[in-house]
């Protein structure tokens, strides 16, 4: 069955399972060269998909077979906690109370300069030990927990959960 | 504007109608993935024909889509003797016969009709190659040795 639904489904689940395996690095922030990355890509798919195909039904069919599939898969990991972690993956701690768990951080391919990149975008902080917590999302970018700054406001107040 | 974030609140009756639509939006597009699955849209279980009669068999698609190359495929099951199809000349305005596989020995048009003659075609089957060009229901009349049969066809733009 050459069908254009077949080839969608199959397409779509060779290009989850290659950018899955990516790692969540290559997914979070995109320079420039992830952005052409993914135009290439999109562009070696299309001949995959539509083949001879040039009825606007035909490129209907795999958009709607591309969108239809994705909705079952979110539909399938919001329902059943482990196929959301196959799928997405899981948020990772990478820094706890101002110190990097270094072979966590090398493992997911993670520099301390990452860390700090991210806690100056989003938090405005200027060191690592100013960081409660450093967590690496499903997403692959960082979210940073400050520690709270005490009444006069500069010095960073070390607080633990009592 | 409204200054309290809990304004957004009056509005929650229509948050719920969406998400009734969106469900419902989902099982359409789930029948049309499926119907399109199993050949509604062109070749596949529902679009695939076979119409035998006298020995000859004919192998067409009921639903095709424009530019979407198609076959239409004639099985003779008869000893040498030149065979002879012909397709009402109609036909040409909705399709375009891309080729013809074995080459004809002569093409001519008679009453609206293309004649097309092969010469000795034994247990095997005469191709046409087909592009659809136009939208639209319309007949593929066909008559092969003298067999005439006549299917109903639809292309989807």
């Amino acid at each position: 069955m050459e069908s254009v639904v077949l080839r969608a489904f199959i397409v779509y689940f060779l290009i989850f399972i290659i950018l899955r395996m990516a790692g969540k690095r290559t997914l979070g922030e995109m320079t420039a060269f992830d952005l052409v990355l993914l135009l290439i890509i999109s562009e070696a798919v299309q001949n995959a998909l539509l083949d001879s195909d040039h009825s606007i039904t035909g490129s209907m069919l795999v958009i709607i077979t591309l969108v239809f599939t994705d909705i079952m898969v979110s539909l399938g990991t919001n329902k059943y906690r482990s196929l959301d972690n196959i799928i997405n993956g899981i948020p990772l701690i990478v820094l706890e109370n101002g110190k990097p768990l270094l072979d966590r951080m090398k493992k997911s391919r993670l520099q301390e300069d990452d860390i700090l990149e991210a806690a100056r975008k989003t938090q405005g902080l200027e060191s690592l030990n100013q960081i409660k917590f450093a967590v690496l999302e499903k997403d692959g970018s960082i979210s940073i927990i400050p520690y709270q700054l005490n009444q006069n406001g500069i010095e960073p107040k070390l607080t633990h959960n009592s | 504007m409204e200054r309290d974030i809990r304004a957004a609140e009056k509005y929650y009756a229509f948050q719920k109608r969406e998400w009734r639509a969106f469900r419902l939006f989902w099982v359409l597009m789930g029948l049309v993935v499926t119907a399109a699955a199993l050949g509604l849209f062109g070749s596949g279980l529902l679009s695939d024909k076979t119409y035998t009669a006298n020995g000859s068999r004919i192998d067409y698609n009921r639903f095709m889509r424009v530019a979407k190359n198609t076959e239409i495929l004639i099985h003779v099951n008869q000893a040498s003797r030149n065979a002879s199809v012909s397709i009402n000349n109609d036909y040409l305005r909705k399709v375009r016969i891309e080729q013809v596989v074995p080459e004809p020995t002569s093409v001519v048009i008679k009453d609206n009709k293309l004649v097309y003659t092969f010469s000795s075609v034994q247990n095997g089957f005469i191709t046409f190659y087909l592009s659809p060009q136009k939208m639209g229901a319309h007949q593929l009349q066909i008559s092969v040795n003298g067999t005439q049969a006549s299917f109903d066809q639809y292309i989807y733009f």
